[in-house]
């Protein structure tokens, strides 16, 4: 009985690990400290994308950093891309957005301006890797 | 007696040869422009990097932007780092230089501030490895901007940086962590 109960539990388990894992995601965001990937660009992840690029294979890789300048400006790079899944890779061909901003941004404010144009970034790479969602169909 | 001596003197013109030709090194470029590597850093690899990091094992990574805007301006970053090669690795320490540039930026002036911010970066990534040519030490008597960044994995998604901030003078160390999936 203990070892049917130990079975459903590992079944369980492995179904919870299945669900959570549906894709991959790593970042070097020095200005998002604490930030998770999926909570970041989660919902931009289309289910096209998790079929074609399965996690076991892939992973998304976003980069963002900034500087401030003399004058009081700064700017900054956001990239998204697609890389394999193991190791600390580049992508071969991300969508790279910069910004520039005559007033420096710092604190919360620079972490939503990076974060608007991460989301906008992965929106392009799904766009660019053709797996935007399919479009529902009108009633 | 004599033919021992040629024989060591020949062993050491060996490993002296040996050596010579292992200073050597490869780099590889992502994004940005693609202006070969030995034409960009050439004069800033000192000869003795390559027996550090031997070219089959090791590559500088170089990897800039740029971007224009409606008003004419331009933004761009530069990076610079050591990595194992061939396995498109993103430097565990990288130096990222930041540029803006004035109205009206073309891109002849947008392609030549990507390659003079590589080449600040790489002297200062190579400086912090103990490397510094004439050249490289030229370029570091202006002013630079650069943020130099550790990132070591700890776990899986977890990472430690060490910003340099202004003119590699050493920053507050920041902690992240991220629990990934």
């Amino acid at each position: 009985m203990a070892k049917q109960w130990i079975a459903v539990l590992l079944m369980a388990g492995a179904m919870w690990n299945a669900e959570a894992v549906d894709f991959n995601c790593s970042g070097r965001l020095p200005d998002m400290a604490g930030v998770r990937c999926d909570t970041l660009v989660g919902d931009l992840v289309t289910k096209r994308f998790k079929e074609k690029y399965p996690a076991s294979t892939y992973q998304i890789v976003l980069m963002a950093d900034s500087a401030y300048y003399d004058d009081g400006s700064m700017s900054g790079y956001v990239l998204a891309g697609l890389a394999p899944q193991a190791g600390d890779q580049y992508p071969d061909d991300p969508m790279v957005i910069q910004f520039r901003e005559p007033q420096a941004l710092k604190g919360q404010a620079l972490f939503n301006r990076e974060k608007a144009l991460i989301r906008s970034a992965v929106n392009d790479l799904m766009r660019e890797l053709g797996v935007v969602a399919m479009a529902s169909k009108k009633k | 007696m004599i033919r021992m001596k040629t024989s060591i003197l020949a062993v050491v013109l060996a490993l002296a040869s040996g050596f010579t030709s292992a200073t050597d090194y490869h780099c590889s470029r992502h994004y940005g422009d693609n202006m070969p590597c030995a034409q960009l850093i050439g004069d800033l690899v000192p000869s003795g990097f390559g027996l550090r990091f031997p070219p089959d094992r090791f590559e500088i990574v170089l990897i800039a932007g740029t971007g224009s805007y409606n008003d004419g301006g331009a933004t761009g970053f530069a990076m610079a780092g050591v990595a194992p090669r061939g396995r498109n690795m993103l430097p565990a320490t990288v130096h990222t230089e930041f540029f803006q540039l004035p109205a009206p930026a073309s891109d002849t002036t947008m392609s030549e501030a990507e390659q003079d911010y590589l080449r600040r970066a790489v002297v200062l990534s190579l400086k912090r490895l103990g490397y510094i040519t004439h050249a490289g030490n030229l370029l570091l008597d202006d002013f630079v901007y650069s943020t130099e960044t550790h990132w070591v994995p700890q776990k899986k998604c977890e990472w430690v940086s060490h910003d340099m901030g202004f003119n590699n003078v050493a920053g507050p160390v920041l902690s992240y962590s991220e629990e990934c999936n």
